[in-house]
């Protein structure tokens, strides 16, 4: 079973702090990870490859340093890695980048299975998976907590907000993943080194045929910070600070309800 | 006439979506339309919500509509209006229709807005929560149609229209879906929405035994609260089946209490909207310390009971 899973190098969204004079977000300094959920779907595909066999392929769109997760990736069992490098500073968003991954999953392809997280932990938009799956005609399960493959058909235990659905496919399919499907494994070091002599391959944004003009365009952004009180009750006998929290309370007048 | 398009399976969200849709159209020109099935019985009250015109869809199984049919649906009605926009209510299945409407028509695509707006040149521009709810983004959308997707309760309703009735009725016949459901587990949702919890009790993995839980309803029980939990104490124990934070529920209770909950960026991001925070936790380091208003730094197996006593003491007091 041939294997991609699309994997982002996101803002590490809890080390995102404000620009104190403008009280924006400092972005294009902000310290940046693998995206969460992308460490999911990528160890579900390792091990349906562990199980069944077959290769894993690990794809990211993004700047020079999107490279870093592309070699956990590796460590952590992918057999190959592409990087598209955006070498034209285009401003991406999802019509944008759909088309870039869904472009190298053509040149590369055909896969049984692709991969990817139910949404970034950066833009939160859940759109790359479905609107993948338009482009390269494909069908998709999203929200996918468990999966099952026997024979060429995927089973999938899908979960929405007031219900569980047990759905089946055939392959090819496009799978995104929750959180509770699996945890990640850490690759041992033994792993690590072994992926830093595996090769990366680049491709540059500008050898692909897509059209680059964004469909959104961000006008502002401004930073929420909400002031709040701060105020630490601590080491004092627990009824103290029970009824110091309740005083609190009553001055707020949150307590009757 | 430009037109919007409107779709919900859950009609208060409808109503909301039509109102707010409707007062920003109205002035524009802009007709505002409904999708809905037929068996919603209310339909006739939709024009006063704002509604223009309604396309009833025959045969629709709210339940059963997977976001491939949708799609399809969708894709009917817009191929003969040609829409500026399409709004859906902020489902996971809808997030995903949405996704592949605007794939489709090659446009773009505004996930979770909290608002939108209609420019002078027909296009859309949209607010939203970005970076785990640290900033808000102002987006204008180019193509058409311009797709948004929008939680339950961003809007009021509002009954003040008195548009003439106008249905469409529409056949959709949908061929085989590439997706075949094999089973349905319903999951039994607790009590009101909890975006409507004026007092939210919330506990995280710090409460370590299901039984544990008792303690928790019996102070929300005192408090006239509602009790709700991070996301692992539902998605992984399924000790409760909703949960509050960034791809759970986005609450706006006046008091929040987070107990043995972290703070992790993703749970803040939900909790935003709250006018007090309370943390309990054992640990003073953990990230909601200092998201919080008021702290107890202590064991939760101490402190909640010590609370529940206090607020009992109080309650028998007031009555004496
Ligand atoms: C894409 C994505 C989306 C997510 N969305 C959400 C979401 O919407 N909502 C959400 O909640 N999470 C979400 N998460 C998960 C989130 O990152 C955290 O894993 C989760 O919130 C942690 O839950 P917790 O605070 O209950 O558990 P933990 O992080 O394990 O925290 C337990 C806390 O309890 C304290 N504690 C332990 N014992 C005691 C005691 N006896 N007395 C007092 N305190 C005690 C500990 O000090 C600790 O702070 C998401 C994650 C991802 C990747
Ligand atoms: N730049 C990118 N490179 C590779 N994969 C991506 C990229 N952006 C998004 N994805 C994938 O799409 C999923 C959903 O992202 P989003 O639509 O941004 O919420 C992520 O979990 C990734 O699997």
């Amino acid at each position: 079973m041939r294997i991609a899973v699309c994997v982002k190098h996101a803002v590490d969204v809890s080390q995102l702090r404000m620009d104190s004079a403008t009280g924006k977000p400092l972005i294009s300094t902000a310290p940046m990870k693998f995206n969460d959920l992308d460490r999911n779907a990528l160890e579900e595909a390792v091990r349906i490859k562990e199980k069944i066999g077959g290769s894993v392929i690990a794809i990211t769109f993004g700047g020079e340093k999107a490279r870093e997760i592309l070699r956990e990736a590796l460590a952590m069992g992918a057999d190959e890695a592409i990087q598209i490098v955006n070498d034209i500073n285009v401003k991406p968003d999802t019509y944008i980048t759909s088309q870039v991954l869904s472009e190298i999953l053509k040149m590369k392809g055909p896969f049984d299975l692709i991969l990817l997280g139910e949404m970034s932990i950066d833009s939160y938009s859940s759109q790359i998976g479905p609107r993948i799956s338009e482009i390269l005609n494909m069908p998709c399960i999203t929200y996918v907590r468990s999966i099952e493959v026997k024979n060429g058909k995927i089973k999938a235990q899908r979960d929405l907000e007031d219900r569980y659905e047990l759905v089946e496919a055939e392959t090819p399919c496009i799978i995104t993943v929750t959180r509770e499907i699996n945890v990640p494994r850490l690759p041992p070091l033994m792993a690590i080194l072994k992926a830093s002599r595996k090769p990366i391959e680049k491709i540059n944004l500008s050898s692909l045929k897509i059209d680059a003009e964004p469909k959104v365009l961000l006008i502002d952004l401004k930073g929420l910070e909400v002031k709040r009180k701060n105020i630490v009750i601590k080491d004092k006998p627990v009824e103290e600070m029970v009824e110091e929290l309740i005083q609190h309370l009553e001055k707020e007048g949150v307590l009757e309800g | 006439m430009e037109e919007i398009l409107i779709y919900s399976e859950d009609y208060t969200t409808l109503c909301e979506l039509l109102s707010k849709g409707k007062s920003e159209a109205e002035e524009k020109n802009i007709k505002v339309s409904a999708i809905c099935s037929e068996k919603l019985d209310e339909v006739e009250k939709l024009f006063k919500y704002g509604a223009d015109k309604v396309y009833m869809i025959k045969d629709l199984n709210e339940l059963n509509l997977n976001p491939e049919k949708l799609t399809a649906i969708l894709q009917k009605i817009i191929s003969n209006i040609k829409p500026i926009a399409v709004i859906l209510d902020s489902t996971k299945n809808n997030r995903e229709a949405a996704a592949r409407i605007a794939a489709k028509y090659k446009t773009g695509c505004i996930t979770d807005c909290i608002n939108f707006k209609i420019e002078e040149n027909g296009e859309l521009s949209a607010e939203r929560m970005v970076y785990a709810s640290k900033a808000i983004a102002f987006e204008k959308i180019k193509g058409k149609p311009a797709v948004l997707t929008i939680p339950r309760r961003s809007f009021k309703a509002e009954m003040k229209w008195n548009n003439p009735v106008e249905i469409e009725e529409v056949e959709v016949r949908i061929e085989k879906t590439s997706i075949k459901v094999l089973k349905t587990d319903v999951k039994k949702l607790e009590g009101k929405p909890l975006e409507e919890a004026e007092i939210l009790i919330v506990l995280g993995r710090g409460v370590k035994r299901k039984e544990d839980c008792n303690m928790i309803e019996e102070l929300a029980e005192l408090l006239k609260g509602q009790v709700s939990c991070s996301r692992p104490i539902a998605a992984d124990l399924k000790w409760f089946n909703e949960w509050v934070g960034l791809s759970g529920h986005k609450v706006k209770p006046k008091l929040y209490i987070g107990i043995g909950v972290s703070g992790a960026i993703q749970h803040l991001a939900g909790i935003q909207g709250a006018k007090i925070i309370v943390a309990i936790n054992k640990d003073s380091e953990a990230p909601i310390i200092s998201a919080a208003d008021y702290a107890i730094i202590g064991d939760l197996y101490q402190v909640i009971p010590k609370l529940i006593e206090n607020l009992r003491k109080r309650k028998a007091e007031q009555y004496k």
